[in-house]
């Protein structure tokens, strides 16, 4: 876990952002329970109401759910529709990418070279 | 939000200041400071609290069923410590270590002993130990956090624990107070007052603001960072943004200061900026808006 | 026991060595004393001696721990180092006047000591001489420990020590004048002063749960 004490973004949002890429990854499994409030507070050296927030969101998000005396638990998640919704945004992507590569005359053999190339990066 | 402590009315008179009434909400399982600038209140308050003077009216009550401080099993709860001269001058390690297994049941001898080493000052088997008025205020302090952190407590009061300590030592006491948190799970909680937020701001989710003898603002730190912002913005747009601010700092190039958050799109359109307060802004603005009122 | 902890918790550790130790060499002196005046035999000499050593012891035997819970009691104020501490302990009246108690009786310990060296050495009615002064200058201790100043104690055992100089003086024969003392104004001397002992007791108790109550 990276936080930025100093960035624009409050560090309860980075700290939601960060739990969420890796629920949604699945580096964080469905049925796993994420750390203590208070202890990810004392790990990270912020404020216990800092975590707490982080993990209000995530739950607002049904990624979690608190668990009386035992703290909050991963979700099951919907990996079909959170696929589909990248696979949306990547269509976005492209149409944009295509609408560039035409006004600066990229062929259409260029633009996969292209792609090809930032793949391996 | 689960309390730990409420007061309601709480009075304490002097002849040149007056301490309240005080209506004050302490959320359990977190740690909240109470800011203010000095001779606001905030060790008047604590010394109410903690039974080291008592009010002339209003009444508080702790952990949900207490409501007498003079009771001994409420004390023995309360992990009090004071802000300069909390033990008595000619005292060495030893006696503070005897004094405090006669005054409390639950002080533990040898985790003081370890606290002590780890703090780097006098333990009580150290041979040519200093008296107290022989240590430095950091060193006097460090002891007596020893002190109150070697028993077993459910509410931590510690009056400026940080204003006589260098920043690696505030660091770590901050550390030491979220390891406090973690060990209670939820149902150990910290009061802790300062004068100088910017080094305890990683420690504080639950602020009280002090002027004067009453409380101007309390809330979750989170919460009061969404609620205020700071706006910032050319000196020559000031006169169009000034009325909605709280607080104000102009000169002949900029302008700052705090105000609601609700007013942002205002503040917007008039070609000021809006950021998200840091505690250490919002005390400053919060307290110079107390000033400016006065 | 109850009151030992809460004169502990005014003055901490490693009292019962210093007290045992100044209580031995107190007697010590006294031994010494006896010796150089069987050697040595000068009225003049065996006179001072006799006058001024249950004086000195007296004020010895009561010095011990008392000054200490004097010093708390002054320093009863929210400005001095400690005033917190003791404050925000539970029953923090109740430890102060114990402690005060336990002093009192630490310090009868050593009083009554001096009282059968001194008989030994010097001569019999030494005891009551030593035992009496030293329980009266308790009193007087106990009656002005609150007082901010000094001087009235001060001012109290040096009306003692001309009184008792004056005596002896007037008396020329120390051995005759107070061995003549018939029986009963001993006992009564005893009585007077030992219910004056009393009555100090009653005082700087009252006194104690006044100030501490007072918060400055």
């Amino acid at each position: 876990m990276k936080i930025l004490q100093n960035s624009d973004v409050p560090i309860y949002k980075q700290i939601a952002t960060q739990f969420k890429d890796d629920i949604m990854s699945g580096s964080i499994a469905e049925g796993e329970y994420l750390p203590s409030i208070r202890g990810l507070a004392k790990d990270l050296k912020i404020s216990v109401i800092t975590t707490m927030k982080a993990y209000e969101q995530l739950s607002d998000e049904g990624l979690i759910s608190p668990v009386q005396g035992k703290g909050y638990i991963v979700n099951p998640q919907d990996r079909e529709m959170v696929r589909e919704q990248h696979l949306r945004l990547l269509e976005q992507h492209l149409q944009n990418a295509m609408e560039s590569a035409k006004l600066a005359g990229v062929s259409r053999e260029e633009l996969i070279k292209m792609i090809t190339v930032l793949y391996e990066i | 939000m689960d309390t730990i402590l409420t007061s309601k009315g709480l009075t304490k008179k002097y002849s040149k200041f007056t301490l309240g009434g005080i209506d004050l909400e302490l959320p359990k399982g977190f740690a909240t400071a109470l800011i203010g600038a000095n001779g606001a209140g905030k060790t008047t308050l604590i010394d109410v609290l903690c039974g080291v003077i008592h009010a002339n009216a209003g009444e508080v009550t702790y952990f949900g069923e207490y409501t007498d401080i003079d009771s001994a099993k409420l004390r023995e709860r309360i992990g009090y410590c004071a802000a300069q001269g909390f033990f008595p001058a000619g005292w060495k390690a030893k006696d503070i270590a005897e004094a405090m297994s006669v005054a409390y049941e639950k002080f533990d001898r040898e985790r003081f002993n370890k606290l002590c080493q780890e703090l780097e000052v006098d333990d009580e088997n150290t041979k040519k130990a200093k008296p107290m008025y022989k240590q430095s205020d950091g060193n006097r302090m460090r002891t007596a956090l020893a002190a109150v952190f070697a028993r077993e407590t459910d509410l931590l009061i510690l009056d400026e624990p940080g204003s006589s300590l260098d920043p690696l030592m505030r660091d770590r006491l901050c550390d030491r107070m979220r390891g406090y948190l973690d060990d209670g799970d939820g149902e150990k909680s910290i009061l802790f007052s300062t004068h100088n937020i910017a080094d305890m701001e990683n420690a504080a989710d639950y602020a009280v603001f002090m002027d004067k003898g009453q409380i101007i603002e309390q809330g979750f730190v989170e919460d009061l960072k969404d609620k205020y912002v700071i706006v910032r913005g050319d000196a020559a747009d000031y006169d169009n943004s000034k009325a909605l601010m709280l607080s104000h700092n102009v000169n002949k190039t900029a302008f700052e200061g705090l105000a609601l958050a609700a007013h942002k799109n205002r503040f917007e359109a008039e070609g000021a900026v809006c950021e998200r307060p840091t505690l250490q802004q919002l005390s400053i603005g919060m307290l110079k808006y107390a000033e400016e009122r006065r | 026991m109850k009151y030992f902890n809460s004169y502990k918790l005014f003055y901490g550790k490693d009292f019962i060595k210093q007290y045992f130790a100044l209580s031995a060499l107190n007697t010590a002196a006294l031994l010494i004393t006896g010796v150089l005046m069987l050697v040595i035999n000068n009225d003049g000499f065996t006179g001072f001696m006799t006058g001024c050593i249950p004086l000195v012891c007296g004020a010895f035997a009561m010095g011990f721990g008392f000054g200490l819970v004097s010093s708390v009691f002054n320093g009863n104020l929210p400005a001095n180092p400690g005033y917190r501490f003791f404050h925000s302990v539970a029953g923090g009246a109740e430890h102060f006047k114990r402690a005060i108690l336990f002093s009192n009786i630490m310090s009868l310990f050593p009083i009554a000591l001096y009282g059968a060296v001194g008989g030994l050495v010097f001569k019999h009615y030494i005891i009551v001489v030593m035992t009496v002064t030293g329980l009266f200058m308790m009193a007087i201790t106990n009656i002005t420990s609150h007082m901010t100043s000094p001087w009235i104690r001060i001012g109290s055992f040096c009306v003692i020590g001309f009184a008792y100089g004056f005596y002896a003086g007037v008396n020329g024969d120390e051995e005759e004048g107070l061995a003549a003392l018939p029986l009963n104004a001993t006992i009564m001397i005893c009585a007077v002063v030992l219910v004056f002992y009393i009555v100090s007791l009653i005082v700087v108790t009252t006194t104690a749960e006044k100030r501490w109550s007072k918060e400055g």
